[in-house]
């Protein structure tokens, strides 16, 4: 257990590489116990952030701290550190228990240590009863524990896993999903855990990082960061379907706030209005942001909503069962609508969408940054 | 080499055993203490009647494989020990030479590789090994920076131990050979063993480790080109594949031509299609987008969405190539020229940081 710190690290490859900055000013004090997740898309340097942590990579300049102990000329076998992949191979030949020890047994620990701490592993992870038996003999959910078994049994003060669900099907990846949260519950140690799935992200994190191009977007507790996204690329990424993105321009009449979409007056309420109003915005291009459950149907909103109801031309349903997924066009953009399953909405019919303004998002056009996230 | 043999006659056999090597060493035992063999050691290694037969033991001789001589002791415990002693020695025996064959097989291909053989004695040494020539192979080249006093191979003969016809060769402490037999979708087999060997030795060691895939060949004597293009792939395939731990020779296209030139010729070629100076000045925003451009074969769309970019940003990206360049990387032809250059200029670059 331990507190992992990385201050002001840059991964920067050679010029014979492209010269190219894989990883930029990444500052982040990760929290003893805290199960954290490094989210984006590929190449954002989420994997490469993870594997300067591990030592298998080099960091260009920078500070990173496991415990107290500042680990840059630290070797990854003496960073207290173990590693799981998203692939894993068990040795064929060896018994769950073996596949468990062999590790420990590279490195000599003694056998009456290798048992005690196989057999906590498997307790942990509740496979005690599948120490005798061969990998073909057990399932991908089961191979997959032993896999983390192999990790546990190192007791490390930090575990770090690279995209470990990625190779499983989706009803296993849910599973496992599950699997972890326990796990993390019950070692009760730091987790840096590296995805570009934003479910497992939002599910399993208790902070998230999102990342992009080398650099830290956001850092938040997923709720926070689902309903307060700190840019353009957050908001886009996090949430599915993604939010709703519509050109729009700021109206400040010195009284009140309003979004003009095409030929759609949408009045903002209070709550969001407060960044804005008199501070020069009037006029501004901005980028609005809804999510679809923040786009409603029903007539108890339309009533309630006046300032904020448009006019969205269906194009398809999607009847998912607990909900309606309904694309639609708002003003010229093409949206996305999450709407009850017993919605009237039918393709090619025009019909009123009240937005939820309270749930409105208003980026600068040209930082891309949230205005009213403060 | 014999703790798998170990493993199959503890659960067979009732009493104690265990062999001797002809120094005296007690290679395997099933008494951890040894407490009532070591005493008898001295005796064994002089006898020169056998079985041979003590108190508590019966002892056999095991002459497997050229010169070398080994020892099976049994503990009288058991019933018909004379008969047991003759089959747990045949056993034993035959386990030992396996191993030994096995080992003179990794030597033998060790010197193919390397092209250290003539071409008789090869054919030779496969007719004796009964090593199939008619055979789809391909070669990885697995790389450390750091010494791992054999734990690689151990771990990968272990890894890979179902794969009886597949060889793992140490070139040294850092360099490991893998040899895989593979018909069909030979490359992707490797690809798949590649990811696998990376995971688990990163896992167990925590070393990183990088793979190079050779070409496919189909005879033992082209196992050396094989061997080659996969030390190419280690070397060049991380100045073009950024990110990546296994190149592939098949994909490094035409890094394998740009490696072949010499220095004066990339600059004369980057010079003809390129303004240098103008090149370097692209940013790494530009580079980056570039790249992923490629990467999904010039399609707009696919890359604005893998990236997470709106389509004009991408769009104005592309149009600032074209005003710095001269280059329009939406069409083919530009788009080659744009990457021979980008990848002429880092190979220069590597050259000149090896200088």
């Amino acid at each position: 257990m331990a507190k992992v710190v990385v201050k002001n690290v840059y991964k920067k490859y050679e010029p014979s590489r492209g010269g190219i900055t894989a990883v930029s000013d990444f500052n982040l004090s990760i929290e003893d116990k805290e199960f954290l997740v490094l989210l984006g898309p590929s190449g954002c340097g989420k994997t490469t952030t993870l594997r300067m942590i591990a030592g298998l990579e080099d960091i260009t300049a920078g500070e990173i701290y496991i415990g107290d102990k500042l680990v840059n000329d630290v070797q990854p076998k003496d960073r207290d550190i173990a590693m799981v992949f998203q692939n894993y191979a068990l040795y064929p030949h060896m018994s769950v228990f073996d596949n468990m020890a062999f590790g420990l047994k590279l490195r000599k620990t003694p056998k009456d240590e290798i048992k005690k701490r196989v057999h906590e592993a498997a307790r942990i992870l509740e496979i005690e009863h599948l120490l005798d038996r061969k990998p073909k003999a057990l399932s991908g959910g089961q191979r997959q524990r032993v896999a983390l078994g192999r990790a546990i049994v190192r007791e490390p003060k930090v575990f770090l896993m690279d995209e470990p669900l990625s190779n499983l099907d989706a009803k296993l990846r849910g599973q496992m999903r599950v699997e972890l949260i326990k796990l993390h519950q019950r070692l009760q140690t730091t987790i840096i855990y590296v995805t570009h799935d934003q479910v497992e992200a939002m599910t399993m994190g208790t902070r998230i990082v999102c990342m992009r191009l080398g650099f830290i977007q956001q850092v938040d507790n997923p709720q926070v960061m689902y309903d307060y996204p700190a840019n353009v690329y957050v908001a886009g990424f996090i949430g599915t379907p993604q939010m709703n993105f519509a050109d729009a321009k700021i109206r400040d009449d010195g009284k009140n706030v309003y979004i003009i979409v095409g030929n759609s007056t949408i009045k903002l309420p209070e709550s969001r209005m407060k960044n804005i109003l008199g501070k020069g915005f009037d006029g501004r291009e901005v980028i609005m942001g809804i999510r679809p459950e923040a786009l409603h149907d029903e007539q108890v909103y339309i009533d309630s909503l006046p300032d904020s109801t448009v006019n969205a031309e269906v194009e398809v349903v999607e009847m998912l069962g607990p909900e309606a997924l309904v694309y639609c066009v708002v003003e010229g953009t093409n949206m996305i609508a999450r709407f009850k399953p017993n919605t009237k909405a039918r393709h090619g019919d025009v019909i009123k969408v009240a937005i939820d303004t309270e749930r409105l998002h208003i980026f600068d056009k040209d930082t891309e940054k949230a205005l009213f996230r403060d | 080499m014999l703790t798998p043999l170990k493993k199959q006659l503890s659960k067979i056999v009732p009493c104690n055993f265990g062999v001797i090597d002809q120094k005296g060493n007690i290679l395997i035992s099933s008494d951890e203490k040894n407490e009532n063999i070591l005493p008898l050691v001295d005796d064994i290694l002089s006898s020169s009647i056998f079985p041979m037969e003590t108190s508590s033991y019966v002892i056999s001789k095991i002459k497997p494989y050229r010169t070398n001589i080994f020892y099976f002791y049994l503990e009288k415990k058991v019933k018909d020990f004379s008969l047991v002693l003759k089959l747990l020695s045949v056993m034993t025996e035959n386990f030992i030479k396996s191993y030994y064959d096995r080992y003179d097989r990794a030597h033998f291909l060790r010197s193919v590789i390397q092209r250290e053989i003539t071409d008789v004695n090869m054919r030779k040494k496969m007719s004796s090994y009964k090593i199939n020539d008619d055979q789809q192979r391909i070669v990885l080249k697995i790389k450390t920076i750091e010494k791992t006093n054999h734990s690689m191979e151990t771990i990968l003969t272990n890894l890979f131990i179902d794969h009886k016809n597949n060889y793992i060769i140490e070139l040294d402490n850092c360099d490991i050979v893998y040899i895989m037999e593979a018909d069909e979708d030979a490359e992707e087999m490797a690809i798949l063993a590649a990811n696998d060997l990376i995971a688990t030795i990163e896992q167990e060691l925590l070393i990183p480790v990088v793979v190079g895939i050779g070409k496919i060949v189909t005879d033992v004597g082209s196992l050396a080109d094989s061997y080659e293009s996969a030390n190419l792939a280690c070397e060049i395939g991380g100045i073009f594949e950024l990110e990546k731990n296994i190149f592939t020779y098949s994909k490094l296209g035409i890094g394998v031509f740009i490696s072949k030139l010499q220095k004066e010729e990339l600059a004369q070629y980057l010079n003809m299609i390129i303004d240098v100076k103008l090149f370097s000045k692209l940013d790494e925003e530009i580079i980056r987008t570039i790249q992923k451009f490629f990467e999904n074969n010039l399609n707009i769309s696919e890359t604005a969405r893998k990236m997470y970019l709106h389509r004009n940003t991408l769009v104005y990206r592309i149009d600032k190539v074209l005003k710095q360049t001269g280059l329009d990387v939406r069409n083919f032809d530009d788009a080659l020229l744009f990457k021979t250059a980008y990848m002429v200029k880092s190979y220069m670059e590597k050259l000149n940081d090896n200088i």
